[in-house]
Formats: structure tokens, C-alpha cells, sequence
């Protein structure tokens, strides 16, 4: 009896070989545009808070930081610092201290990626060490030169009475700073009341809002960035912030919980008053209670 | 691999089967697709229950499709402070009305004897599900404030890129608010059960009972003739009621 389904091995074995060189291609081709582009990733995912060369951000300068660990500390540290940390780690311990406990991002990118940025980094030190530039120490902070219409302008922009032009959400949404005539700010991210010293000046702010390196926060504002005029008054306001904490009154965390309580106040006394009129038994009330009694 | 089990897969599976299951129901099991509604049973505790829950949760339903569908103009909105401490306080009373409500209802089904005998199993599962819902929801509205604002900024993008098929779940992975994870998968974990429980009730709200023309209801005889009458077949005003 012949056999209609039966799959022709011969066929089989030729498709699978012209297959594979194609689908071979287009692997490697993936893996080869990613491996040129370490400089952009870096840029992209890095830049945030490092430098190769230069001095340091949030986050150390990365010249030489390839020779000075292995590839596979390095990896796991990009991965999860925060687990390398609680492995137990006393290099990363010392060095996440050491960076005022600010903690990195877990990168989420692929392995490839990652290897090109530490061949980046890898070129990039070489060039470095040679210029080998002494950093100052003290944060540089141009911001604290603002005008106070510029700071009155990042006042505006972080509580969103002015919007960023390019549609970003304001500040408030998710950051609290404690400054007189300030709303209460959001809790879901960190609280910027000193953010402008934590981050180490200038820099700091300046690279984050460049490229928001927090996955939530590149979300929020993915094709919406902050120009760089805002960014500069919203620095300069951090700033202010940050020096003018003792002095400032931050309002009252509880406004919410109150206005709530009395919001339901009024919610209740409405629906009582809606629904006055209402049947305020059951319709068989009487049969159902005579029922009862004579159980 | 928990996050894409969680807030990738999840969704879909929720979906999937609220769509299928509740066409499934309707089809099949038309008559079951009710509130099962226990008013005869029992009508005083269950008004002060049923109308600050429905009130805040409806309330809050169509607060969280507004950020889904416009978050922009949710964000306009909440440009000036005032505005956005109005929006974000009437949200939490009506967060507090659904609690109270739920709350209310949910004393009145353990204690009432005639409720008792019609609670399933699944009645339960629902009111376990609402109070994780609720209380994970003003635990965020409070804690992590100013949610009708981040929402809108981060949270629209992960739903949007779930209903294009692209789920992108860094964002919501990386959130470190407990409260805000459980919210959001016990929101898809409720979406998947409706079609196994009383949920299925919002589906076929009588929403033409709001603009169709009023019925007036009239007996066509006169109650002092049946009072009066001696006639069995025309009956008599029962004298226990």
C-alpha cells in the first residue's frame, strides 16, 4: 500500500540546508550590527550616570575598569548589582557604599550588548589613559548661578503648572521635594530633596534627565525628551532645593487620607439622601418573619 | 522569567479566557448570566453595602479607562496641583466608599443566615479577589501617590503594548511598589474569572433602563370591589399580607 503522508527524507535534508545558512546569516548579521554598536548602546543605557575617562557621575568612571575586573564580575554587576551585593561580594559592597548607596539599574539588555559596551570601554580606556585627566572632586555646579526666573521655571516644570514641551510627565507625578508653596510630591520613585548633592552636583541630574537610565522613567518619557533648557531649570531648582532644605516647610502628608475620609462623608450622605425614598424592608418581610417563628 | 510569567503571559491567559468563557456562558448558559442578586433575601444591610461599593468601583473603573484611553488628557488635567490634589482625593473617597462597602457586604454574607444557604464557593473567591483589588489600590493611591499621574506616564504604555501584542514589561517589572504589582495582577487575575463567577452581572447591566421611555404599571380593578366581593374566581385580598 503506498503511503501518502510519509515524509520524504531527501526533501527534508535539502530544506533543512538551505535553511540553515539563511537563517545563519541573518544570526550573525544581528550579532554583528550589535557588536558595532557599543558607543550608541553605551550612550543609550550608560551614559546616564558614567564616563570612560574623565571623572565620575552618579556612578565611578569606567576607563580601565576591564582590565581592573573580569568579564564575569563585570556581568554580573551589570545584571543585578544588588544581587552580586547580597551574594556577599565586599568589592561590590565597598564600591556601592561608596557611590552613596544610590543603586544601579538592573540591565535587562541582551548579553551582546553588554560585551559591546565592555569592548567600547575597553577602546575607549586606551585613549584615556593617555590624556589621563586629574577630575575635581567637588561636583562642578553651574546651576547655582541660576537666575531665579530660571529656577522659578523648573519650580513650574517639576510641579507641571508648566508642561514640558515635549508632552513628558511632571515631575510630581512620582518625586516628592520638601519646598514651601510645594504640593506634596509622588512616593513611587525617590524623594529629590537632596538629590542635587546625592547625585553629585550638576552631572548627575544633567546625564539623568539627558537619558533616564530607571526603566520606569524611560518609559515615561520615551519619545517625549526633556530639551535642554528644562533640564537646566529643573537643575537649577534641585539645586535651590537642595540648599534651601532646613529652611523649607513641606506640607502636609496626610491631605490625602483626610480629603478621602471626608470624601466618603460626602458620598454617603448623598447616596442616604438619593435614596431616601428607597422600600426600606425586604418585600416579604412579614412572611419571612412569621415564617421564622414558627420554626 | 516570574515578571514575563506575570505581566506577559498573564494578560493574554486572562483575556483569552474572559473572551471565550463569557461568550462561552452566554451562549450556553444564558439564564446563569446574573448578579444573582440575594435583594428578596435580604434588602437593609445590602443597600449600604451595594451602593458605596458599586458607586466607587464603577467610578473607579471608568477612572482607569480614562488614564488608559486618554492619558494625555489625564495629564493635562493634572498640570495645576489644585486640580490634580482634586482628582487624586475624590479618587481615594471613592477608593474608601468601594472598601466600605465591600466590607459591609462582605459581614452581611457570613452573618446572614437566609444569604448563607445561596453563597457558592465562587462568591467567596470573588470577595477574596475584590478585597486584594481594593485594598492593594488605596494602599498604592496612598503610598505611592499621585498614581493618576504616573499611571498615565508609565502604566498606559505597558497596557497599550499589551493590546498590540508587544508586551514591554521592564517598566512595570522594575516598580519596587509590592502593592502596585499585586494590584495589577490580580486586575488580570479578576478579568479571568468573570466568566466563572457573578462578575459576568456588568456585562449585561440593563444600560437602556437610563434613557427608555418610564412604564407605569396599572391593575385593572378596583380593590374595593375584590374587598368586597364574595365571587371565588374573582379572589380575595389575602388577609396575611
Amino acid at each position: 500500500m503506498k503511503q501518502v503522508n510519509k515524509p520524504n527524507p531527501q526533501y527534508m535534508r535539502k530544506t533543512f540546508f538551505f535553511f540553515l545558512p539563511i537563517t545563519g546569516f541573518f544570526l550573525f548579521s544581528i550579532s554583528a550590527t550589535h557588536a558595532q554598536d557599543g558607543e550608541a548602546i553605551f550612550k543609550q543605557n550608560c551614559s546616564a550616570c558614567h564616563k570612560v575617562g574623565g571623572g565620575r557621575l552618579v556612578g565611578p568612571d569606567l576607563a580601565g575598569v576591564t582590565t581592573k575586573r573580569t568579564e564575569e564580575w563585570l556581568m554580573k554587576w551589570t545584571r543585578s548589582s544588588q544581587a552580586l551585593i547580597k551574594s556577599g561580594d565586599a568589592d561590590a559592597k565597598a564600591i556601592y557604599e561608596e557611590y552613596s548607596s544610590i543603586m544601579m539599574p538592573d540591565q535587562t539588555i541582551p548579553n551582546g550588548d553588554i560585551k559591546a559596551i565592555y569592548t567600547f570601554i575597553a577602546g575607549k580606556s586606551e585613549a584615556a589613559t593617555v590624556a589621563a585627566p586629574t577630575v575635581a572632586e567637588t561636583p562642578v555646579s553651574a546651576s547655582a548661578n541660576a537666575t531665579p526666573e530660571v529656577i522659578e521655571l523648573g519650580k513650574n516644570l517639576f510641579i507641571g503648572s508648566n508642561a514640558l514641551s515635549n508632552g513628558g510627565v511632571a515631575c510630581i507625578a512620582c518625586h516628592n521635594v520638601n519646598y514651601t508653596g510645594v504640593i506634596p510630591g509622588g512616593l513611587l520613585a525617590k524623594d529629590l530633596t537632596t538629590a542635587h548633592s546625592r547625585l553629585g552636583g550638576d552631572a548627575g541630574i544633567l546625564g539623568i534627565l539627558g537619558a533616564p537610565p530607571f526603566p520606569a522613567m524611560t518609559q515615561a518619557y520615551k519619545g517625549k525628551t526633556i530639551t535642554e533648557p528644562e533640564i537646566a531649570a529643573l537643575t537649577a531648582f534641585l539645586n535651590k532645593v537642595d540648599k534651601d532644605t532646613a529652611n523649607q516647610v513641606a506640607s502636609s502628608p496626610y491631605l490625602l487620607l483626610y480629603g478621602g475620609i471626608g470624601g466618603l462623608g460626602g458620598i454617603l450622605i448623598l447616596i442616604y439622601f438619593l435614596w431616601f425614598a428607597r422600600k426600606k424592608e425586604t418585600v416579604k418581610k412579614d412572611i419571612y418573619d412569621r415564617q421564622l417563628k414558627s420554626i | 522569567m516570574t515578571n514575563i510569567l506575570l505581566f506577559a503571559v498573564l494578560p493574554y491567559a486572562a483575556l483569552a479566557i474572559f473572551l471565550v468563557g463569557s461568550i462561552y456562558r452566554y451562549k450556553n448558559r444564558g439564564f446563569s448570566v446574573s448578579s444573582i442578586s440575594s435583594q428578596f433575601l435580604e434588602g437593609k444591610k445590602l443597600f449600604w453595602g451595594s451602593q458605596p461599593f458599586h458607586w466607587g468601583l464603577f467610578i473607579l473603573f471608568f477612572g482607569h479607562l480614562i488614564a488608559f484611553l486618554f492619558p494625555s488628557a489625564v495629564l493635562a488635567w493634572n498640570g495645576q496641583p489644585v486640580r490634580l490634589l482634586i482628582l487624586e482625593i475624590a479618587a481615594f473617597a471613592f477608593g474608601l466608599s468601594a472598601l466600605l462597602g465591600l466590607v459591609l457586604l462582605i459581614l452581611r454574607r457570613l452573618t446572614n443566615r437566609r444569604v448563607q444557604i445561596v453563597t457558592s464557593k465562587m462568591d467567596i473567591v470573588v470577595y477574596a479577589i475584590l478585597l486584594t483589588q481594593i485594598v492593594s489600590g488605596l494602599l498604592v493611591a496612598y503610598h505611592s501617590r499621585w498614581g493618576s499621574s504616573w499611571f498615565s506616564a508609565f502604566l498606559t504604555p505597558y497596557l497599550r503594548s499589551v493590546f498590540v501584542f508587544d508586551p514591554q514589561i521592564d517598566a512595570i517589572a522594575s516598580v519596587t511598589s509590592l502593592s502596585l504589582k499585586v494590584h495589577v495582577i490580580s486586575a488580570f487575575a479578576l478579568i479571568g474569572i468573570i466568566p466563572f463567577t457573578r462578575f459576568v452581572h456588568f456585562l449585561v447591566y440593563p444600560v437602556d433602563y437610563l434613557w427608555r421611555s418610564y412604564q407605569q404599571v396599572i391593575w385593572n380593578w378596583s380593590r374595593k370591589h375584590i374587598r368586597t366581593s364574595r365571587s371565588h374566581s374573582e379572589g380575595h385580598k389575602s388577609k396575611n399580607n
